[in-house]
C-alpha cells in the first residue's frame, strides 16, 4: 500500500481551468454518396421516407451495423415563390413546410405581422436578395460536433449538363470565404451563427452570394439560382439540363431534361435531392470540440514525499534504493491521487514514468482534467 | 410545473455486464466474433470498420480489429487538396470519383495549455507524444495532428530472453547478461503480487524460474473486456488441421491456466497464468499437447525450415496473432495452396481464445410520478379550442384574459368516427399527452430531457410513474 500524504491545493495558485478546441478535417467527397453502394438513385446508404420530406445519406449501406449517418438533404421553396409554389406540382406543400420550417428554426420571424424570414444571400437580414428556394443539407451532429470551424466550408459542385456536370467552367467552389473564427465576417440569428457562401475564395464586395452554412446548427442552404449560365450566350439562365429523364440515367419521368426551377416544380423532393447528389463533387469542412480542462498544480516539497510503503520498497528492513544507511531517502512518484475535503480519493493520475524524488530537489506536477 | 423528487424516487444502481469475446486465429489473421473479412467498393480492398490495412502493403485490410472511431470506413488514404475527378458511366446513370476518400484526422494547435495526442506526426514520422519531442518538434501555434482510425487488436508476443540478469557467462539456456524482454520486466512485480493467490504466477518458485523460461505473453486489451477478464471464462484452444489437439481453461479461477485437454499426461497440469485485471496471459507450458501431432513450423527464430518446426505446445499457441509469424517467415510457406496436404506448415495450425469480460456502468433511475389530479393542463396552444377570443377585455389600463376559453375535447367517440359514424362525439373529459418530462436542478435549470417514444395519455383520474434511467 503505498503512502498517503495529502498536500492541500490552493484554489487561488494551485488550480486554473483552460480551454482547447480540437478539430477534425472532415472530406466527404462524391464517390460516398452517389454511385459506390449501388446503381444510382437506388444505393444502399441512401434512406428515402415514406414522408417523403427529405433523404438521409449514410457513408456506408444505412442496413449495416457500421454505418455513419452522414446528412440529410431535402429542398423547399417559399409559398409566394412562382411558379414554382402551386397546388398542382407533386409535394407543392411539404417543400413550402421544410422551406419554412427551416428558416423559422435558423431565423425566426420578422415584421409586425410575424412572417417568416426567408434565407437571404448576404449578412444583412433586410430582406432584399432573398433566395426563395433552396436546397438545404443538414448535417450530422457526428460530424460537426459543437460547430463547422469557419472559413473552412467548402461545397464543390458542378453546374455543367446532366451528362457533364463538372465540365470546365462549370465547377463550382461554394466556401464561407470571408468568415473568420473571431467573428467576422458572419452573422448571429436565432439558429446561431452563418457565414455566406461564395463561389470565390476572394469574394469582392459585388459578389452575390450562393448560399449560406449555420455553423452551430451544422446546416448548409444553396440556393437553386447557382444552376445558371455563365458567361456568353444565353447568361444568367437557368441551365436546361439540370436534371436527366431515366432514359438517361436520371431522376426524371418522361423523356425531357429540365432545369433547376422545372425540377423543383416538377419533381418530387427525393427525385431532387438524387439530382443534387449527382452533382456534388465535395464538400469539406473542419468541425470544433470545445474541451475544458482544470489543471491542478501538485507541488511536491523537498522534504515530503521521499519514502514509499510499496511492499518492494523495503528488503530485509531496508530500503531498496539506498546502498549505504546514510544515503538521502530516495523515492519514485508513479501516481497522483486527488482527494476532495474529507480526504475521499476521487480522481487518480498515473505517470506515463517514475519520477525520482529526493529531498535535494520539488516537483510540481501537472495534473490536467478535460471534460 | 415542477414536482420534487421524493426520497425514495431516485436510485443510484451499478450495472454489470458479461460481454464475451472470441478470437479466432488462423494463416497468420485474427478474427473477432467471428467476423468475416470484408470490404467495401470504395478502390481495391479498402477497410471498412473493425479491419485495418496491412502495415506492408497498405491495401489488404486486416480482420481482428475494434475500431474506436468508425468514421473512415471504406476510406482510403488521399490527398485533402487533390482535385477531384467525376466521371460518369457510358450509360450515363452511373457516377463515380477515382476512389480517392481521404481519412478524416483529428489536429488541434499547440497553445498553453499544452494538450497533445498521444501520438502526433512531426516530419515523417509518428512518435509517441513525449515530452522532448512536444518541446522540440512543436513551437507554439503549430498545428499536432493524429490520425483514425484508432483501432486494437489482441497481440501476441514470443519471449525467449525474459531475463538474462543474474546469468552466468556459462549458463547458455538463456541469453546474454543483461538481455531482458521489457515487457516480462515490467510485470514481474505483479507475477510476485499474484503469486499470493497461486505459486504458478512467482517469478521464482520450485516449479521454474520465469527469467529462464520461454514465455508466450498474450495482450489482451481493456476495451474487449472492461474492467477485468472475468474468472473461470477463460479458454485457450489448440486446433491441428482442424482437430482440437489441447484446451487450457482456469477452471479454479485463481489465474491458473490448467489444460482439460489434450495429451493425458498433460493434463492438469498449470500452462501459464492469466493476470485478470491487466488482461495478459503468460503462457510457459512447454510440453507436447498432443503425442502424435508432427512437428510444424511455428517459429521465426531459427535459420532453415527444419529448425522452426516445433511440436504444438502452449509457447507456440497462437503462433501468427499479430506476432509477425506468417507462413512464409518460418521458411516452409504451405506447398501450394492453402489446404495443401502439407501438414507442417503454420495453415495446420489454428487457435481459439474466449473469455467474459466485466464492465461497470453507474445508472441512475428517477422515478418522475404524475399523480391523480396532477399534471392534467397543457401549455401548448393546441391544448384550448381554436378560435376562441384570447382577451376578453384590453385597454391602455386593463389587460384580461378571456377566463371561458374552453379546452379542446380530446376523448376519443368508438361512433364517432370509421364505418359506422353517426357523428356523436365522446363527453368531455379532462386528458392530456404527455410527451416529455424535463430534469431540473434545484435552482430550476432544465439540465436533461426525457423524451417518451411516443405520448402517453394522463387521465385526471389517473396516477402515472415514468422510469427515466441515465448510463454514465
Amino acid at each position: 500500500m503505498p503512502v498517503r500524504s495529502y498536500e492541500p491545493l490552493s484554489l487561488n495558485s494551485d488550480v486554473t481551468t483552460t480551454r482547447t478546441f480540437l478539430h477534425e478535417v472532415l472530406p466527404i467527397t462524391g464517390t460516398i454518396f452517389s454511385g459506390t453502394y449501388g446503381k444510382y438513385m437506388a444505393e444502399d446508404n441512401i434512406k428515402n421516407y415514406t414522408h417523403g420530406m427529405f433523404q438521409s445519406v449514410y457513408d456506408y449501406p444505412y442496413l449495416s451495423s457500421s454505418t455513419n449517418h452522414i446528412f440529410d438533404i431535402t429542398c423547399g421553396y417559399d409559398e409566394s415563390t412562382g411558379p414554382l409554389s402551386s397546388s398542382a406540382h407533386p409535394q407543392n406543400a411539404k417543400k413550402i413546410n421544410m422551406y419554412n420550417q427551416f428558416c423559422q428554426v435558423l431565423l425566426g420571424f420578422t415584421g409586425s405581422d410575424n412572417t417568416v424570414r426567408m434565407f437571404e444571400n448576404d449578412l444583412k437580414l433586410d430582406q432584399a436578395g432573398q433566395m426563395n428556394s433552396a436546397y438545404i443539407i443538414s448535417f450530422s451532429r457526428l460530424l460537426t460536433k459543437d460547430q463547422i470551424k469557419k472559413n473552412t466550408f467548402k461545397l464543390t459542385i458542378g453546374t455543367g449538363s446532366w451528362k457533364h456536370p463538372f465540365a470546365t467552367s462549370s465547377v463550382k467552389v461554394l466556401q464561407d470565404a470571408n468568415a473568420r473564427v473571431d467573428g467576422q465576417g458572419v452573422n448571429t440569428t436565432l439558429g446561431g451563427d452563418y457565414g455566406v457562401l461564395y463561389s470565390s475564395s476572394s469574394p469582392s464586395t459585388t459578389d452575390v452570394g450562393c448560399g449560406v452554412v449555420f455553423y452551430q446548427a451544422g446546416i448548409a442552404v444553396i440556393t437553386s439560382s447557382i444552376f445558371v449560365r455563365g458567361k456568353g450566350a444565353g447568361a444568367n439562365t437557368p441551365i436546361p439540363q439540370f436534371a436527366g429523364p431515366a432514359a438517361a440515367g436520371g431522376p426524371m419521368t418522361g423523356s425531357l431534361y429540365v432545369s433547376a426551377s422545372e425540377a423543383l416544380a416538377q419533381m418530387s423532393i427525393s427525385g431532387n435531392c438524387d439530382a443534387i447528389r449527382h452533382r456534388i463533387q465535395n464538400i469539406q469542412f473542419n468541425n470544433s470540440t470545445e474541451i475544458n480542462s482544470t489543471i491542478y498544480f501538485c507541488r511536491v516539497p523537498h522534504n515530503k514525499f521521499n519514502y514509499s510503503a510499496n511492499p518492494t520498497y523495503l528488503t530485509g528492513s531496508k530500503i531498496r534504493v539506498k546502498n549505504v544507511g546514510s544515503d538521502t531517502p530516495i523515492s519514485y512518484i508513479t501516481t497522483v491521487g486527488l482527494y476532495n475535503a474529507s480526504n475521499e480519493l476521487l480522481a487518480v493520475a498515473k505517470l506515463s514514468e517514475p519520477l525520482k524524488k529526493t529531498p535535494e530537489n520539488e516537483l510540481t506536477i501537472r495534473v490536467r482534467l478535460d471534460y | 410545473m415542477f414536482r420534487k423528487f421524493g426520497p425514495n424516487d431516485i436510485i443510484l444502481n451499478t450495472m454489470r455486464a458479461t460481454p464475451r469475446s472470441h478470437f479466432f486465429i488462423y494463416d497468420s489473421k485474427t478474427y473477432y466474433n467471428n467476423e468475416p473479412e470484408m470490404s467495401s467498393s470504395l478502390g481495391g480492398g479498402s477497410q471498412v470498420t473493425t479491419l485495418q490495412l496491412n502495415a506492408a502493403t497498405e491495401v489488404d485490410p486486416v480482420p481482428g480489429f475494434i475500431s474506436l472511431y468508425e468514421y473512415n470506413i471504406g476510406r482510403t488514404s488521399g490527398s485533402f487538396d487533390g482535385t477531384y475527378t467525376r466521371t460518369i458511366g457510358a450509360d450515363g446513370d452511373h457516377s463515380v470519383l477515382d476512389g480517392t476518400v481521404p481519412m478524416i484526422f483529428p489536429y488541434i494547435s499547440k497553445d498553453s495549455a499544452r494538450a497533445s495526442f498521444k501520438t502526433a506526426v512531426g516530419g515523417d514520422t509518428i512518435e509517441g507524444m513525449t515530452p522532448t519531442f512536444y518541446n522540440n518538434e512543436f513551437a507554439f501555434g503549430d498545428i499536432l495532428t493524429a490520425s483514425y482510425p484508432q483501432v486494437c487488436t489482441i497481440t501476441r508476443e514470443f519471449i525467449e530472453v525474459p531475463s538474462g540478469s543474474g546469468v552466468t557467462a556459462t549458463d547458455t539456456t538463456v541469453g546474454s547478461h543483461g538481455a531482458y524482454n521489457r515487457h516480462y520486466v515490467s510485470l514481474k512485480n505483479l507475477f510476485n503480487i499474484y503469486s499470493v493467490k497461486s505459486r504458478h504466477f512467482a517469478v521464482t518458485s520450485s516449479f521454474a524460474d520465469k527469467n529462464k523460461q520461454i514465455g508466450n505473453l498474450i495482450h489482451v486489451p481493456s476495451l474487449f473486456y472492461g474492467t477485468k477478464i472475468r474468472p473461470g471464462t477463460l479458454s485457450l484452444k489448440w486446433f491441428f488441421t482442424g482437430s482440437l489437439i489441447g484446451e487450457l481453461r482456469d477452471t479454479k479461477r485463481n489465474g491458473e491456466l490448467i489444460q482439460v485437454s489434450g495429451n493425458a499426461d498433460n493434463n492438469g497440469k498449470v500452462g501459464g497464468v492469466v493476470m485478470y485485471n491487466e488482461g495478459f496471459l503468460y503462457l510457459t507450458g512447454s510440453w507436447k499437447v498432443e503425442k502424435e501431432c508432427p512437428a510444424i513450423s511455428l517459429s521465426i527464430s531459427g535459420t532453415t525450415a527444419a529448425s522452426n518446426k516445433k511440436h504444438p505446445s502452449w509457447i507456440y499457441w497462437g503462433a501468427g496473432m499479430n506476432d509477425n509469424v506468417t507462413v512464409n517467415n518460418t521458411k516452409n510457406p504451405a506447398a501450394g495452396t492453402p489446404g495443401s496436404t502439407d501438414q507442417a506448415n503454420l495453415l495446420s495450425a489454428s487457435y481459439s481464445i474466449t473469455f467474459e469480460g466485466e464492465t461497470k456502468t453507474q445508472v441512475m433511475t428517477m422515478y418522475a410520478h404524475a399523480r391523480r389530479g396532477e399534471a392534467n393542463y397543457s401549455n401548448n396552444p393546441t391544448f384550448l379550442k381554436y378560435g376562441q377570443p384570447e382577451m376578453k377585455y384590453t385597454s391602455s389600463h386593463v389587460y384580461e384574459e378571456n377566463p371561458n376559453r374552453l379546452m379542446k375535447n380530446t376523448v376519443s367517440s368508438a361512433y364517432g368516427t370509421g364505418a359506422i359514424a353517426s357523428g356523436y362525439t365522446a363527453s368531455f373529459q379532462r386528458q392530456v399527452y404527455i410527451s416529455k418530462i424535463g430534469v431540473y436542478d434545484k435552482d430550476y435549470n432544465l439540465i436533461g430531457v426525457a423524451s417518451l417514444g411516443s405520448p402517453v395519455l394522463k387521465k385526471e383520474d389517473e396516477d402515472l410513474a415514468f422510469k427515466l434511467k441515465m448510463d454514465f
